[in-house]
């Protein structure tokens, strides 16, 4: 019940009683007091109130019935009495009540309708404040929890919002329901307690919170979908002492909108500190609020572990295409991301080169699409071992055990040095001379003459490095722009600015003498010149169908004098030789968004 | 003695909240809550009552918050009276005007009924 006094304020109250006293006749008076037990305190007074009737405390309404000329009327609010209200004339004059009864009803009426109206002024400001001070929690909590798309901050802020919230408990919990597994997971607890008296020594350990998750009473909440508290826990039938040290426990799931995705849990230690309703609401809204930033954070963590699972499922495509290749881009993506971790940390040699943790990622994406172009580059193409195919060699073989047969000549060991340049990397002097000279060497048989090296099969065996014909060069230098032209639909840039950029220029080399564009340095962004660096490095380490595989310390002499020709750039590349130890032990784990990753 | 905390907001159920919300200083911190409906008013009850400290509304009739704040700062006698300012939300420029006139702080409305308990507590502890 409120009190009087804050329904008949003292101001008006003074200004009230003077203006309803003019009216009445002279030497009348008209007091206001609150009901107290056992006594009555006055409000205000106007007129000749009679000394017996000024100072308390004292049984007013005794003292009143005690006045010759004198009327106590109770003033009542929903039946409850909460003053009175007394209208009499002094002893001096003994002209009796005459009309003060009347008076004095009226202003009893009208009083009471004042402190009803202002009853139901203040319940409405109550009940207003208390929506305000929800929606200034909800606006706060909205902005705190959704600055962040990852799961881990959001819960941090949903327990930042419960530490600020002075709630009598010492401990907040916030269990992560385990993606498939159905499993709840303790994040971390915190001390909620704003008061530091009530910190004590950490009395739970780590299984004494996985109890409260396997406790009937928890499940039971859960299931429910709404919150609860428990202020007396031991009297509670559902509750078998999980935690021995926590006296009251307040649950609420975290709901986003289609799904149930965790729960907090706030836990007192001091039974006479029990939580309140309006502590459940307090967390319910922040809960709301947690549930949907929760499943925000969720769903854009399924979007990312998709991305990566697409974009490593078309750079295992690609790679598969040539059973020398398998492995390659995702090779080349953890390369390029060590070598930028390393580049990003270094402070000697590159100090002014740094990537942020989406341009690190942007590198690893970069690294695992590089080679998505060579989709379009033909398989025998990729594949390709020799300069002219085995069957086609065999048919040249033919032709010279004829010419072996006719001119009475050993010809096997002269098919074996075919043999050999048709799978060399490159051709020496004498070898070119070998060609040339069966290129002219003629065969006549059945009247026909012909060379027994054609001029093609001739210009074929004569490519001086590698096995490509020209053509089939051109189509192989083709495969960044077809990676670009690929990709270049797929909304990458929003996140990923440079990637498309980086896969473009991953085979442009500092001096101009690289491929499809044959930019210069300036041009070539920080990014392409890592991914030149490891995709040469990580070529150079496998076999191919043109050499094999290199030795660490001949790779890293190659990618050096690659370096001092301008070609890749010399302060990377001395950075991937000093550190190749960590590069090649970089773990995804070091990136962020990175889907999977430990909480 | 006791302190004095005047409101002045011309918006009645504003005022009323805010009155709602100081009230229960009253018995905590033996002061009394008072309030005015416009600026006119709001400087007559600061030159006759001297409230320690004054919320005051910068939009209203007869005389707005930003008269009143001046002066009072430029009133010798009146010049330690702690203001906050009442400012609707996202009106950057009234906040910086506020405090270059000698505003002690500013509270954006809608109003935390909680924040404005707190201020209130603060102000009480300086003019301790």
């Amino acid at each position: 019940m409120i009190a009087l006094s804050k329904l008949l304020k003292a101001g008006f109250l003074r200004t009230y009683l003077q203006e309803a006293l003019a009216m009445m006749p002279p030497d009348c008076y008209i007091a206001v007091a609150q009901a107290e037990t056992p006594s009555a305190k006055l409000l205000g007074a106007c007129g000749a109130l009679p000394p017996e009737l000024q100072s308390g405390p004292f049984d007013l309404v005794a003292a009143a019935t005690q006045q010759p000329d004198c009327i106590c009327l109770p003033l009542q609010l929903d039946q409850e009495m909460a003053g009175y209200l007394l209208v009499g004339r002094s002893q001096a004059n003994n002209s009796g009540l005459n009309g003060l009864e009347a008076a004095g009803r009226f202003l009893h009426h009208s009083l009471e309708e004042i402190m009803r109206r202002e009853q139901v002024k203040r319940s409405l400001g109550v009940e207003a404040l208390e929506q305000y001070r929800e929606v200034a929690l909800m606006q706060r909590a909205v902005v705190n929890l959704n600055s962040s798309m990852q799961l881990h901050d959001v819960m941090r802020a949903l327990i930042d919002e419960c530490a600020a919230a002075a709630l009598p408990a010492d401990y907040a919990m916030i269990y992560h329901k385990d993606g498939g597994l159905e499993r709840w997971q303790r994040l971390y607890n915190s001390h909620a307690a704003a008061d530091s008296t009530a910190l004590v020594a950490d009395p739970f350990t780590e299984s004494d919170f996985d109890g409260l998750t396997q406790s009937r009473l928890f499940k039971e909440i859960v299931a429910g979908s709404k919150g609860e508290i428990i202020n007396d826990l031991d009297a509670d039938p559902r509750w078998e002492g999980e935690i021995h040290s926590i006296s009251t426990l307040l649950v609420v799931p975290l709901c986003g909108s289609r799904m149930a995705l965790g729960t907090i849990a706030l836990a007192g230690l001091d039974p006479t500190q029990p939580f309140q309703a309006v502590h459940l609401k307090k967390i319910f809204t922040l809960a709301s609020v947690a549930g949907i930033a929760m499943a925000n954070a969720y769903h854009f963590e399924q979007v990312q572990q998709i991305l990566l699972a697409l974009i490593k499922a078309m750079a295992t495509a690609i790679d598969a295409r040539d059973r020398l290749t398998a492995g390659h881009s995702h090779r080349v993506a953890q390369l390029g991301l060590g070598l930028a971790l390393v580049i990003s940390e270094d402070q000697d040699l590159c100090p002014d080169v740094v990537f942020d943790k989406t341009e690190q990622l942007e590198i690893f994406y970069a690294g695992l699409l590089h080679d998505i172009g060579k989709i379009g580059v033909r398989e025998e193409v990729l594949t390709k071992a020799t300069r002219l195919p085995r069957a086609h060699l065999e048919l040249i073989g033919l032709r010279l055990a004829l010419w072996g047969e006719l001119n009475e000549l050993p010809w096997q060991d002269i098919y074996s040095h075919f043999e050999n340049i048709n799978k060399a990397y490159d051709l020496n002097k004498e070898d070119e001379a070998f060609i040339h000279q069966f290129t002219n060497e003629s065969l006549h048989a059945a009247g026909r003459t012909m060379t027994i090296l054609t001029p093609e099969e001739g210009q074929r065996l004569l490519t001086p490095r590698g096995n490509l014909t020209p053509d089939e060069w051109l189509e192989i230098r083709r495969h960044p722009e077809e990676s670009f032209r690929i990709l270049q639909n797929i909304p990458f840039a929003t996140y990923f600015p440079n990637m498309l950029t980086m896969i473009l220029q991953h085979h442009e080399r500092l001096d101009g003498s690289g491929y499809p564009n044959a930019i210069a340095a300036q041009e070539i962004i920080h990014q392409s010149r890592i991914m030149a660096i490891v995709d040469v490095y990580d070529a150079l380490r496998q076999d191919r169908h043109y050499k094999k595989a290199l030795s660490h310390e001949r790779a890293m002499h190659i990618l050096k004098l690659e370096a001092n020709d301008n070609h890749l750039d010399p302060r990377f590349v001395e950075l991937f030789a000093r550190h190749i130890d960590r590069i090649e032990h970089t773990l995804t784990t070091e990136i962020p968004f990175f889907p999977g990753r430990d909480v | 003695m006791g302190k004095k905390i005047l409101i002045v907001e011309d918006e009645l159920h504003i005022r009323t909240l805010l009155e709602q919300a100081l009230e229960d200083l009253e018995d905590e911190f033996d002061v009394e809550i008072l309030s005015a409906a416009d600026g006119e008013e709001g400087l007559e009850i600061i030159r006759r009552e001297r409230p320690q400290a004054v919320f005051l509304d910068i939009m209203m009739p007869k005389k707005n918050g930003y008269e009143v704040c001046r002066a009072v700062k430029e009133d010798p006698e009146l010049k330690d009276t702690i203001i906050v300012l009442l400012t609707a939300k996202g009106q950057e420029a009234d906040r910086r005007k506020g405090l270059e006139i000698g505003a002690y702080d500013y509270m954006t409305k809608p109003f935390d009924p909680d924040e404005v308990v707190e201020l209130a507590k603060e102000l009480l502890q300086i003019v301790e």
